[in-house]
């Protein structure tokens, strides 16, 4: 069912990576990524892949949910690995077909590409497991204060995302309620050519959006009923707080960032 | 010729960790023509139970089937969707044509029906659920009070003209007095249809009031399944389930401590009303 469908991954357990506040994983992870970017030998992802593996173990989120997580990414990576298997042609020539050249250089950048991106991608769902959504929009927008004095509407946002999370899954719920509804009166949502498909779809579409309307309006009077009115003087049930254990993370990902572009110039292989 | 489901268990996200058996090992027969309520506590499995009946889930293990035909096999289930029509808990949300008789008719289209034809079974249902055809049939479902949205709902699977008819909690935020019209609608579309009425309820003051049968439900699993009269004088095993017990039983019992004897269980008011009477009328 549409149920299956989770775009917060939250995995739900107690250990240090998941008490870090939230900034701290947003700004570390920010930092991350910046690091495998720096990265431009092949031998130092070792180091990224172990860090990653610590991490994974303190957090205590199966590694098989790691890797899992890479699945919807499968085609992506191997679009990227073919592609750069023919797009660098530095090296020795070891296969030549029509325009295609296969090259060590080519191998060697495809490898690197893939290993880049795998990186990128098991470290930012880390943080999407360990971190609830509602928890990063809150960091997010702490993090993006600095820039309401321009008059950038981080409140705003964040308050728009946090309400979009809350709502994507009851609007899941209620699509799978209206489906089955009109299921029953016979709807055929499988058969014929894509017009018909898109037509069949209209039933279900045109209350889905009634009820979007009717609940933003609900909740629009709720909020409003209850004094709502955007940022000026609100205070937060949870205050974010930096805690002993952030400012070891931070110290923690300092050491390893900076060894590794120190290995990275001072070695000569 | 009826809807027999025989050890029927859903698992709700099964293989994983935290699945969940909606209903367990649930046998039953529905007859034709016959009005059943199935009540049961929130998350009983009441509305898993008759999903399963309707083809829109299949049953992790056990079996039903509908007049015979079994859902499992692909090719039934559109057979068994116009055999079972099925009322969805607040149903007006699925309301989405521009006008109610072209909701209305949105099933029998379905069923292949001319636009014609269609549209005549739409106004029939409509006086059926008791709404003026003329009145209403051009204008737009969503500018109808609640109660009239609902009974276009309820028309909108009427007009399919079901051999049986499922509602699941048909009465849930109406007034008293919408209840009742509830309920009088249904009879009458029993009487006038012959369809079996198959009804989710909470209350059992509302079923008392028109069913013959009952199934109770407790935790996915069928307790009780008998006529009325049985099963609501059984008040001990209702009350052991923290279920109530139809207001009407509730005066019979505390009649019964005060020593008048009943014969027989009363659980319905015009009954209680005629036993009191007789009782005053024998005393002067
Ligand atoms: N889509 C679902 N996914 C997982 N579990 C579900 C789902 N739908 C229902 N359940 C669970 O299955 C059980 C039975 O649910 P069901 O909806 O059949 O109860 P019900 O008797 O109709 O309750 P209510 O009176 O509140 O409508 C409940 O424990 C519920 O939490
Ligand atoms: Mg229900």
């Amino acid at each position: 069912m549409m149920r299956d469908i989770t775009l917060g991954q939250y995995y739900n357990t107690d250990s240090v990576i998941h008490s870090l506040d939230p900034r701290t994983k947003l700004t570390l992870t920010f930092g991350y990524l910046i690091l495998i970017f720096l990265i431009s030998k092949m031998w130092l992802f070792a180091f990224a892949a172990a860090f990653i593996a610590v991490v994974t173990i303190l957090s205590k989120v199966p590694f098989s949910m790691v890797l899992r997580s890479l699945k919807p990414m499968r085609w992506l990576l191997l679009f990227m690995f073919v592609l750069n298997l023919f797009m660098s042609r530095s090296g020795e020539v070891l296969f030549k077909w029509w325009i295609f050249e296969l090259t060590t250089g080519g191998i060697r950048q495809a490898l690197f590409m893939t290993f880049r991106l795998l990186l990128l991608v098991m470290g930012t769902s880390l943080m999407t497991f360990t971190t609830t959504p509602i928890a990063l929009t809150d960091g997010l927008e702490k993090l993006l204060a600095p820039l309401k004095k321009i008059g950038f509407p981080a409140h705003e946002l964040a308050m728009m995302m946090t309400i979009a999370l809350r709502f994507i899954p009851i609007l899941l719920e209620e699509s799978d309620k209206i489906t089955k509804a009109q299921l029953s009166r016979g709807a055929d949502l499988e058969s014929g050519n894509i017009i018909k498909k898109a037509k069949s779809m209209v039933p279900i579409l045109v209350p889905l959006f009634i009820s979007a309307f009717r609940r933003a309006d609900e909740l629009a009077m709720a909020m409003e009923s209850r004094c709502y009115h955007g940022d000026e003087g609100r205070t937060r049930m949870r205050v974010l707080t930096l805690k002993k254990c952030d400012f070891t993370a931070f110290l923690v990902f300092a050491l390893v960032f900076v060894s590794v572009l120190l290995l990275q110039n001072l070695m000569a292989f | 010729m009826s809807i027999v489901a025989e050890k029927l268990t859903y698992v709700y996200l099964e293989n994983s960790s935290n699945s969940n058996v909606a209903i367990e090992d649930i046998s039953i027969e529905i007859k034709q023509g016959e009005f059943w309520g199935i009540i049961g506590h929130t998350g009983s499995g009441k509305s898993t139970l008759v999903q399963h009946m309707n083809a829109l889930m299949q049953p992790t293990s056990g079996k039903i089937t509908v007049d015979g035909l079994d859902p499992a096999e692909k090719k039934n289930r559109a057979a068994v969707r116009r055999k079972v029509g099925l009322v969805f808990q607040y149903p007006e949300y699925q309301l989405f044509e521009e006008t109610v008789l072209k909701d209305i008719a949105y099933g029998p289209l379905n069923m292949g029906y001319d636009t014609q034809t269609a549209y005549d079974m739409a106004r029939e249902a409509m006086t059926l659920v008791g709404l003026n055809a003329a009145r209403f049939e051009n204008k737009s479902p969503f500018e109808l009070s609640g109660g009239e949205k609902r009974r276009v709902a309820i028309a909108g699977t009427v007009a399919m003209r079901p051999a049986y008819l499922i509602l699941d909690e048909p009465m849930a935020g109406l007034d008293p007095r919408g209840r009742k019209s509830v309920i009088d609608m249904l009879e009458k579309l029993r009487r006038e249809t012959g369809c079996a009425i198959i009804m989710v309820s909470h209350s059992m003051d509302d079923i008392a009031a028109c069913a013959d049968k009952v199934a109770v439900l407790n935790k996915g699993r069928l307790v009780l399944c008998s006529s009325v009269d049985k099963v609501f004088s059984d008040t001990l095993k209702l009350r052991s389930m923290g279920l109530d017990v139809p207001q009407v039983s509730l005066l019979a019992e505390k009649l019964n401590e005060s020593g008048i004897e009943m014969h027989n269980a009363i659980y319905d008011i015009e009954q209680m009303k005629a036993f009191v009477l007789e009782r005053i009328g024998s005393r002067r």
